[in-house]
């Protein structure tokens, strides 16, 4: 997601587009990127120190942008 | 002189670039991304386009292609580096150049003909230039210049800052910016000032028929350095 005091005007301009079809009530829009790694069940520390590693050098751009980690269960 | 020309998949400015450098008699070698290794050059360009299609990030993955070690190496000593467009997100992807580029805040494609006003002394890349705005086309969607104020300061101390937006009357404004870049700025060197990176197209603005001719002085300072046999 974008980083707070960002600019976001992606995000801006979806929120302009909300309240142009109605949809007032909707403060503000950022826009962020959502992705998906499929892993193996077993998780190691190790393997979830290195996605911590691949977002804050690869998938993620620190300078501007925040990201969050979730792991999910998929059936 | 000889000038590498980074192809990577994706990139379509490496012949209007390769062109650019050849008409003023230098000598271009294309170099796949898939490379390891670069040949003997004194200038390697990385050229604008849609490397990776701008997956993920622009010049976010061309930033990992197999050539780039090899250009981190010949960056670190010394030499020479351009990176036109595509080729200045690719830097600063690699970290060879500080910021980064966002989307621009318009949210559109800005492509037209603006005016820089350039700056400093760097006599590698601006010595043919003399203060005056020059026109050049830009032509992205991410163009967008983003350094925190501990940056911009940095930048602007150090003398990094190569190119601004400005008016026909060479006022670096508001009106003048044509994608929210920070200081309005289109063009930074490293600390060493051997590595540029800009969003507008020199290799667009060569001559008169192109249209623009802003790019002559980047050329002309480039050769006129390594004519004097500074390699």
């Amino acid at each position: 997601m974008p980083k707070a005091g960002v600019r976001d005007p992606e995000g801006r301009a979806i929120a302009r587009a909300l309240a142009g079809m109605g949809y007032g009530e909707v403060i503000d829009v950022r826009r962020g990127k959502e992705l998906e790694l499929t892993l193996p069940d077993k998780k190691s520390k190790r393997l979830k120190e290195e996605i911590e590693t691949m977002c804050r050098e690869f998938l993620a751009n620190p300078l501007v942008e925040d990201w969050r980690i979730v792991y999910e269960e998929k059936e | 002189m000889r000038v590498a020309v980074i192809v990577f998949p994706g990139s379509n400015c490496e012949r209007d670039t390769a062109v650019w450098f050849s008409r003023a008699e230098a000598q271009v070698q294309m170099v796949w991304h898939e490379e390891t290794e670069l040949p003997r050059a004194d200038l390697v360009v990385l050229p604008g386009g849609f490397s990776y299609g701008d997956y993920l990030r622009a010049g976010a993955l061309a930033a990992h292609s197999p050539i780039i070690p090899a250009v981190i190496k010949r960056a670190k000593a010394g030499a020479a580096v351009l990176g036109i467009c595509n080729g200045f997100q690719i830097l600063t992807e690699t970290d060879l150049l500080p910021g980064t580029l966002r989307g621009n805040d318009s949210t559109l494609f800005a492509c037209k003909q603006v005016r820089l006003k350039p700056e400093g002394d760097n006599a590698l890349f601006l010595s043919a230039y003399n203060g005056e705005p020059v026109e050049m086309p830009i032509a992205h969607h991410a163009g967008n210049y983003y350094a925190d104020e501990k940056l911009l300061t940095r930048l602007e101390g150090e003398g990094q800052i190569a190119f601004r937006y400005c008016d026909v009357k060479g006022e670096v404004n508001d009106e003048a910016n044509p994608n929210g870049s920070a200081g309005n700025i289109a063009g930074i060197f490293n600390k060493r000032g051997n590595i540029l990176g800009l969003m507008p197209h020199p290799e667009r603005a060569g001559e008169r028929a192109l249209g623009a001719i802003g790019g002559c002085g980047l050329l002309q300072s480039l050769i006129a350095h390594f004519a004097n046999g500074s390699s």
